[in-house]
């Protein structure tokens, strides 16, 4: 009996780790998913799947845990929309869709990470009020375009553009260092 | 970057989801057809997504999440049950990982248990007619109403606790800076630090209140598919009033209970409900006498006007009988009085005595009608 409890628990220095390991990358890695896939059930299933796949990494080595979770995360998503597709429960052009943006990451790398995260808040933060007043309206109120065009007196086609804009900004302050992080991360084997 | 302003148009609206299927098409046709624009659209569409990260991941459930992994760990450890070997193999990968990760992350990780062993839950069902008392794991006390059920773990060992009820009950928490205790309803979740406080959240009710009597909570919800978008923070002897139907949150006082105003909160409550696109709300006015709202933890049922068909379904769980009130009314008649060691039958009498009607008892069924003349 305690012979099979032994078998069967990791030991606990490990369990601890992995628990670590879990509940730093979660979240994040639920994020991944979640911009490909619409429902957060799926992202979850994806997800747990990507830690089972360390367990099943019998004899070989991982390198890179990081690279390793997000490329599970990557080809989880992949294979479900194959899924999807096979049972044809979504619209093909969206599932293709999905599938090129998932591919665009393999030699880009995104926001996902935590310190981006709150560097974007940051950055955001920082904009000129032009652009930051839409921008929020619109993202955290989320309020129609419409809307905010009435509540600010300008035409629709004004906010969209500041809106834009302010994107566009985030974006050129974001790009040299966020590619450069990850860069290789997900190098082919 | 220029690009034309109506491509800027498809873009952003398709970020807010407010585009049809024939604009897309021509945003995508757009996207592909230069591998700049393709790059422009994902680093938007990355920024638009992470600027919401925190609400994104709001219903990540990383503790809960954990447990449904360890359990998978479990399994898929034991499909190597005789293959120690294997098994030995599959723990060296493991801390190959842990030396990487102490580098990755920078950080030490406590040495505490956990692990993957079945997060095993205690459950308390408490039938009509009867109350419970139990005592949590970490000394904390819950008090069980009639008809309602109560789960906790079995230890309180982790970051995170979460007690999950359906029905009514009175809990006095002890508290611990260090962990998170969630109690957990059909349609909130209260988070506590160390508090007394009521939860009444019956499935066959549409109203679900929390009654705080000191400390401090805060809720969040879900009513269908609305998110309350900010958690409420309760002050002691603030009332939160979620009514599920209306999609409504409210914090109320005592005065809104009263008997004229009841009519005018409506009014007042459904306009602003319109005006409000159904969105839950929430209001905190005054203070609330607890009193009615916890007595029943000390075995008092205590009423201050209320409708009499309000009160006939506390009755109901508190004697395990059914009632039926045959006029109308008398639902709408106001009770203020104290049950305590009444008997169903004294019960019935005396609240006959102050508004006089006619009633038939047989078994655990009461039948009120109005006293004919």
């Amino acid at each position: 009996m305690d012979e099979d409890r032994e078998k069967y628990n990791l030991k606990e220095s490990q369990s601890v780790l992995l628990e670590h390991i879990f509940r730093q990358m979660y979240a994040p890695l639920f994020f991944y998913a979640l911009k490909f896939v619409e429902s957060e059930e799926v992202a979850k299933d994806l997800v747990q799947d990507a830690f089972l796949n360390i367990l099943k990494q019998k004899e070989k080595k991982i390198d890179n845990l990081k690279a390793f979770l997000y490329r599970s995360v990557r080809n989880n998503c992949l294979n479900y929309l194959e899924h999807l597709r096979v049972e044809r429960e979504f619209k093909a052009a969206e599932i293709e869709r999905s599938a090129r943006e998932i591919q665009f990451y393999d030699t880009h790398q995104t926001l996902v990470e935590k310190e981006w995260q709150q560097g974007l808040k940051k950055a955001v933060d920082e904009l000129p009020d032009k652009y930051r007043i839409p921008f929020k309206m619109s993202r955290f109120e989320e309020l129609k375009n419409k809307e905010i065009a009435e509540k600010l007196h300008l035409p629709v086609r004004t906010v969209e553009t500041q809106i834009y804009r302010a994107m566009v900004i985030l974006r050129e302050k974001f790009k040299n260092k966020v590619l450069t992080l990850f860069l290789g991360f997900f190098s082919k084997k | 970057m220029k690009i034309d302003d109506l491509y800027i148009s498809l873009i952003v609206r398709k970020l807010k989801n407010d585009i049809s299927e024939h604009e897309q098409v021509k945003l995508f046709k757009w996207v592909y057809s230069d591998h700049e624009n393709e790059k422009l659209y994902y680093h938007l569409k990355d920024i638009w997504e992470t600027a919401q990260y925190d609400t994104k991941i709001k219903n990540a459930n990383i503790d809960s999440e954990w447990e449904r992994f360890a359990l998978l760990a479990i399994e898929e450890e034991s499909k190597h049950f005789k293959e120690r070997k294997i098994l030995n193999q599959n723990l060296k990968t493991v801390l190959q990982i842990a030396a990487l990760v102490i580098i990755t992350f920078g950080v030490g990780f406590f040495v505490r248990k956990i692990i993957p062993e079945k997060a095993s839950y205690s459950s308390v069902k408490v039938p009509y007619g009867a109350r419970s008392e139990v005592l949590l794991p970490d000394g904390s006390k819950v008090w069980v109403n009639s008809g309602s059920h109560i789960k906790y773990p079995a230890d309180f060992k982790g970051k995170e606790v979460n007690l999950f009820l359906e029905g009514e009950a009175y809990f006095d928490i002890k508290k611990n800076p260090k962990r998170k205790l969630n109690v957990k309803t059909s349609s909130i979740n209260i988070q506590v630090l160390g508090t007394k406080f009521n939860v009444k959240s019956y499935n066959d009710e549409d109203v679900v209140e929390t009654t705080l009597v000191n400390g401090s909570i805060s809720i969040t919800g879900k009513i269908g598919e609305k998110l309350i978008k900010e958690p409420i923070y309760l002050k002691p002897k603030e009332q939160a009033v979620l009514i599920k139907s209306q999609n409504a949150v409210e914090i109320l006082g005592p005065e809104k209970r009263s008997n004229n105003q009841t009519d005018l909160r409506d009014e007042k409550e459904s306009e602003e409900l319109e005006k409000a696109k159904l969105q839950p709300i929430m209001k905190i006015n005054g203070e609330v006498d607890v009193e009615p709202f916890v007595s029943w933890k000390d075995n008092k049922l205590v009423f201050r006007g209320e409708r009499f068909d309000e009160l006939a379904v506390k009755m109901e769980r508190w004697y395990n009988v059914q009632i039926i009130i045959k006029d109308e009314e008398l639902k709408s008649a106001r009770y203020t009085g104290i049950f305590e060691k009444e008997t169903i039958e004294q019960a019935i009498d005396a609240l006959s005595i102050s508004l006089p009607f006619t009633y038939e008892m047989e078994k655990n069924r009461i039948e009120i009608e109005k006293l004919k003349n």
